[in-house]
């Protein structure tokens, strides 16, 4: 039986089970991209590249998405309205992510090759592994984390994959009710955060001229939760001697330093090696990639539960 | 006096809705602007208005209760073949987004008991949302033209046919504008003929040296603006028409600004910026100081081309690959078009050698733009203020 090892996002944990797929038996391995393709071929690993142009015009394009999308698929009103979804989702969102015929000349290309059981990463950040699983038999590697609300929503119904390769056992039991068969493999992209001991912590004050007798918390600022944090400063720089705050993205420092929030004893820090000098991490939503790698113990705020966060946790 | 709120997700809401809200606050009205998240929140949706100190409020401040999941999951399950070609992550962000927007306006009417709300138009994703919620809880709302009507975009996606689908009424710039409307099947008493608001105090007597200078440019010297659309739906090769005019206008020493689409990425920008800084400048200013500042604004099929023509600046459509541009204006009689070989056109229109027929041109923005004397707010008030 041949394999297709589909790289539409690089890991870890895919290039592990690549390496036991190349050894086991026939093996066609693919990727969608030149950053993709190199870092495979430094670990010896020789993947066709499939590159396909893109939309050449744009009405055509405008038509062909308007046919699938205005109201194509999304001829539905949103529950309990009578609101059409296509006119909330297509033009102003689904549009902007739109593949079009990209996604198709990817998935014809894959389906012309010569495979019968495929590998692909388990991402919500490509359509096309999703789409080959629909038609094949495909089975699917952890490569991100699966405890958010991204995710959490996407499970309305089984997923297509045959198999599943899932980091620990907590994911399985997030999966439980939408996945056959899980298996845990190597979580070699996401290791989980080493306590910090005594002396990394007065070191880290003592870097930031923080006397180790004071109250400590640093706040994660991820545009997304900008309303919960808002929200929330207030209280947290009235109950802490010093707060850091550390913007997570490019973007998210432009927007924190557009809110005007410094001065007092607030401040804005570079890096999250500064962690080690915190009693606190205080995020505004549970997202596994950044509760996991916490050095210290972390609180999640999420005053409205709108990031389901207590189910995500559970 | 009415409770009005008017909905500002995005910075140029703002900027285009703002003489408005000034407007019906001097006349008594209480105006209050609402915000919600713009999914990432990649661009700000509340430093701008915490910047501009209006008064503005949340739609997360409405937000009871974790309750948009499950019309996030039923909407979900029924995508269908869209899901072939749109990430999950961006399909399943989306829809969240919108059920809390569903649940989050419909909190925010019933609590705050507007008399009216405003939208900048019905195409966007939130005050669609809203615009709904208004017309079930019957408040009237009101929203205004998009922008450049494209033709295009009507035969393509029917863009015009759906922009007042709940609006009570749509205020739109000039008679041709509301032909288009009402041909894509707009209702005829949903539309009113009002001008271009945001211009007013742009059509103002200025001293072009002095905006050049606050800009940052020499006030002495002739300055040229290049305002790109959005490079993804550039006609032609937009790096090769950028580069081109880059080096004219370095080799002939006018001054040369670059303005960017807000919606391109920022780390783009910043890069192109670095790449050319010697012979131009890549501005983030407001496009409409920039106009102003300008002796010639180069562009094509945007709605920063007929902002141009509004305010009196010769407009270039350039095709420096004879690829042909959308609905060119150029076809229409109101701009030059630059194609291939033709660059030292740019210099005798800096220099006011050529230009447009006057006649042409006045008969054409009185058709297409609408009226220009400086007072498109106030009829823009009055008609709302019939709303109240």
């Amino acid at each position: 039986m041949r394999t297709l090892v589909l790289f539409s996002a690089f890991s870890n944990s895919l290039l592990s089970l690549c390496y036991d797929t190349l050894d086991s038996g026939p093996t066609v391995v693919v990727d969608f991209d030149d950053e993709i393709h190199s870092k495979l071929k430094s670990f010896g690993i020789s993947s066709i590249p499939i590159r396909v142009p893109g939309d050449s015009s744009w009405a055509k394009r405008d038509t062909e998405f308007a046919n699938l999308a205005m109201p194509g698929s999304l001829d539905f009103n949103f529950k309990g309205t009578s609101l059409s979804a296509w006119k909330v989702l297509s033009l102003d969102r689904f549009s902007f992510w739109y593949r079009g015929r990209q996604a198709q000349l990817q998935y014809e290309a894959i389906m012309g090759l010569d495979w019968e059981r495929g590998l692909v990463p388990l991402s919500l950040h490509h359509p096309v592994p999703w789409r080959i699983a629909r038609e094949r038999q495909v089975m699917a590697v952890q490569v991100e984390a699966l405890r958010t609300r991204a995710w959490r929503d996407w499970l309305s119904k089984p997923l297509p994959f045959t198999k599943l390769f899932l980091w620990s056992q907590r994911d399985i039991d997030f999966l439980k009710n939408f996945a056959g068969e899980m298996y845990i493999c190597e979580a070699g992209d996401f290791p989980a955060g080493v306590p910090v001991d005594k002396n990394e912590r007065l070191e880290a004050r003592k870097m930031l001229g923080i006397s180790e007798f004071a109250t400590v918390a640093l706040v994660i600022f991820d545009s997304q939760t900008e309303w919960e944090f808002r929200s929330t400063l207030p209280e947290i720089v009235q109950a802490y001697n010093h707060v850091l705050i550390f913007p997570l993205q490019p973007h998210d420092r432009r927007n924190l330093s557009d809110l005007g929030v410094f001065g007092g004893n607030i401040r804005i820090i570079e890096s999250m090696s500064f962690e080690a000098a915190a009693d606190e991490v205080i995020t505004f939503r549970y997202e596994e990639s950044l509760i996991r790698p916490r050095r210290v113990p972390i609180r999640v705020v999420d005053l409205k539960q709108r990031w389901d966060s207590n189910l995500l946790n559970g | 006096m009415g409770k009005i709120f008017i909905f500002a997700g995005r910075v140029h809401h703002v900027e285009r809705l703002n003489a408005i809200a000034e407007l019906l606050r001097l006349k008594g009205h209480t105006v209050t602007y609402i915000t919600a998240d713009n999914y990432l929140n990649i661009d700000p949706n509340t430093s701008h208005l915490i910047r501009s100190n209006v008064p503005f409020t949340h739609i997360l401040n409405y937000l009871s209760a974790n309750n948009s999941n499950g019309i996030a999951s039923d909407a979900l399950s029924k995508l269908g073949e869209i899901a072939d070609c749109v990430d999950p992550f961006y399909l399943s962000g989306s829809v969240r987004e919108a059920a809390e927007c569903l649940i989050g306006f419909e909190h925010f009417l019933i609590q705050e008991k507007p008399d009216l709300v405003l939208g900048l138009h019905e195409n966007n994703f939130w005050y669609r949302i809203l615009a709904y919620c208004c017309s079930v809880q019957n408040i009237p709302c009101a929203c205004f033209q998009e922008g450049l009507l494209r033709l295009r975009d009507e035969t393509t996606q029917g863009k015009q046919s759906i922009s007042a689908d709940y609006s009570t009424k749509l205020l739109c710039w000039s008679d041709a504008a509301r032909e288009s409307y009402i041909k894509a099947g707009i209702p005829e008493e949903k539309l009113v003929v009002t001008g271009i608001s945001h211009l007013d105090a742009y059509l103002q007597p200025y001293n072009k040296q002095q905006v050049k200078y606050n800009l940052g440019f020499d006030p002495n010297r002739l300055l040229a603006s290049f305002l790109l659309p959005q490079i993804s739906r550039y006609d032609g090769d937009w790096q090769f028409q950028l580069g081109t005019v880059v080096e004219w206008f370095g080799s002939n020493g006018y001054q040369l600004a670059i303005k960017f689409h807000p919606f391109e990425n920022e780390q783009f920008v910043e890069q192109v910026s670095r790449s050319i800084y010697k012979s131009a400048k890549v501005v983030t200013t407001n496009v409409l100081d920039l106009i102003r500042a300008s002796s010639l604004v180069m562009s094509q099929h945007s709605t920063v081309a007929i902002e141009t023509l509004a305010l009196g600046i010769p407009l270039v459509e350039m095709d420096l690959n004879n690829f042909g541009v959308l609905e060119s204006l150029s076809e229409q009689g109101v701009a030059t078009l630059i194609r291939s070989g033709e660059m030292n056109k740019l210099k005798d229109i800096l220099e006011g050698k050529v230009g447009i027929d006057p006649v042409k041109l006045v008969q054409w923005k009185n058709q297409n733009i609408g009226p220009l004397d400086g007072h498109s707010t106030d009829r823009v008030v009055a008609e709302l203020e019939r709303l109240l």
